[in-house]
């Protein structure tokens, strides 16, 4: 895992909170993500995990706190504060976002291709030969064959789809990733795959991510930095390694101790 | 040049699950420790020896005093960066050979040993190159270097973490047991491997329970029951 040594965060969250209806979602949560670095939240279900992500991508409003991100252009835009045309060309762009359903990030109606040459297109791209051949290339970095370019995501099995998922959203080429259980629902060995598959192309691409996940092998594999939650707060943060190895927090004790060693 | 700095630090385990219980481990520790120097900790079994190298290497939580180590001309406490300074650390100046290699499925062995050398920047044929020297130099055959290590037996996964570490460079090396499940021709080179980066100026902090190796490379030796006594 490789991670530039930049001292800007790409991303920075300060305060961070937001609730449904008088009921908690996460409160008063802190953050720096620096380029190239994979953030893991780790915390059990209701834990405020998913709700955090969308609050960092914009997807909620917030109640108190504000979400910087750092442009391209060197200015820092204001994530909530932005306009809705700037925030859909960062989506199309600079982001990723990958659910945990394939189907909730895909097109189902659209072929393989067409899913991944859409963003290309949303960005400009108009040479059909050139977009084919990108799309081509993507399905096979995520180990797809090039012969099923032209077929529904229907016909695809569950980590066929979640790997076309992911190619869709990194043909743009983004510098930050959010994922929400990327290998959730998926059986051990696809799920080892797609992990491998991961690691290697945000090392490649020195793409930043945060990643949600209750599963603790899953953040130690792909992850730098660790956030434990509970009850929509951070109880824990640091390292990976330390987390997993030394916690400190009677949580996260308990969920570290929770395992089961195959 | 001093490297590291060891300043007062203590370490003690409180277990949130098993009614709050204190493990006290060790207290007022402090040492410095020079470029090219080799220190051997000493101690029986349990003493936190390897407790002391994974606080050195952030991977366990200090509570108390200051792990100072020299990075790139700034002196760094270890216990109160930021992640992300420590995952710099790591990457550039402070290696830790440990006993067990972590592997990741389906990632072939030469990917995991030019993986270090290659985050400090030096080129993919150079890193190959050294790859090739200290896998070959460690007898580990060259068929198995495009298979996953998972397989492999605990001393080829050694060897393998040992090329690994040894193909970066360091100025500050951690080594827990680094000869350990290793047969006698293995070990000699290791020992070797090892004399050859502290003569290139790298520090190590040792534990070495095999006396020919601790012999031959250490220069200085800390027990560490003194300072578990102090938190007893």
């Amino acid at each position: 895992m490789n991670v530039s040594s930049s001292d800007t965060p790409l991303l920075k969250a300060v305060g961070v909170s937001k609730s449904f209806g008088g009921v908690l979602g996460c409160r008063n949560v802190d953050l720096d993500l620096f380029p190239g670095e994979v953030l893991g939240i780790v915390g059990e279900s209701g834990s405020g995990k998913s709700t955090l992500l969308r609050c960092l991508s914009g997807e909620h409003e917030v109640e108190g706190g504000h979400v910087h991100y750092a442009l391209r252009t060197g200015e820092t835009a204001d994530v909530h504060g932005m306009g809705p045309a700037q925030r859909r060309m960062l989506m199309r762009t600079d982001w990723a976002f990958v659910h945990q359903n394939p189907r909730d990030g895909l097109r189902m109606g659209v072929s393989a291709g067409g899913n991944v040459g859409e963003r290309l297109m949303a960005i400009g791209d108009r040479h059909y030969g050139n977009i084919r051949n990108t799309a081509i290339d993507w399905l096979e970095k995520v180990e797809m064959s090039a012969s099923r370019i032209d077929h529904m995501p229907e016909t695809f099995s569950g980590g066929m789809q979640q790997r076309l998922q992911i190619a869709r959203n990194l043909v743009t080429r983004p510098r930050l990733a959010f994922m929400d259980e990327p290998t959730g629902g998926l059986d051990v060995s696809v799920q080892a795959r797609l992990l491998d598959l991961l690691r290697g192309l945000v090392a490649d691409l020195g793409l930043a991510c945060i990643i949600v996940t209750h599963d603790l092998a899953v953040a130690r594999h792909l992850s730098h930095r660790l956030m434990v939650m509970r009850a929509g707060e951070v109880v824990e943060a640091g390292l990976t390694d330390q987390i997993l190895d030394d916690p400190q927090h009677p949580y996260s004790q308990l969920l570290v101790s929770s395992i089961l060693r195959a | 040049m001093t490297v590291l700095k060891i300043n007062d630090v203590a370490k003690d385990f409180t277990l949130h699950a098993q009614d709050g219980t204190r493990l006290a481990v060790f207290d007022q520790l402090s040492f410095d420790l020079d470029a090219s120097e080799c220190m051997a900790l000493s101690g029986p079994s349990g003493i936190g020896k390897s407790t002391l190298m994974r606080m050195i290497y952030g991977n366990f939580h200090c509570a108390q005093g200051e792990i100072l180590i020299r990075h790139q001309d700034d002196w760094v406490d270890i216990v109160r960066a930021h992640p992300h300074r420590i995952l710099d650390i790591r990457r550039h100046t402070l290696g830790y050979v440990s006993q067990f290699l972590r592997v990741l499925p389906r990632v072939p062995t030469m990917e995991i040993v030019t993986e270090p050398a290659r985050a400090q920047g030096v080129g993919d044929a150079e890193a190959t190159q050294r790859a090739k020297d200290l896998l070959t130099r460690l007898r580990v055959p060259e068929r198995l270097w495009s298979l996953s290590p998972m397989t492999f037996s605990g001393g080829e996964q050694q060897r393998i973490n040992l090329a690994r570490c040894f193909a970066a460079r360091y100025a500050v090396m951690l080594l827990d047991e680094p000869t350990a499940s290793l047969d006698a021709e293995n070990r000699a080179t290791v020992i070797e491997i090892i004399a050859e980066a502290r003569a290139r100026g790298s520090a190590m902090i040792g534990i070495f329970h095999d006396q020919a190796a601790r012999d031959a490379l250490c220069t200085r030796e800390i027990d560490m029951s003194i300072y578990a006594e102090r938190a007893a």
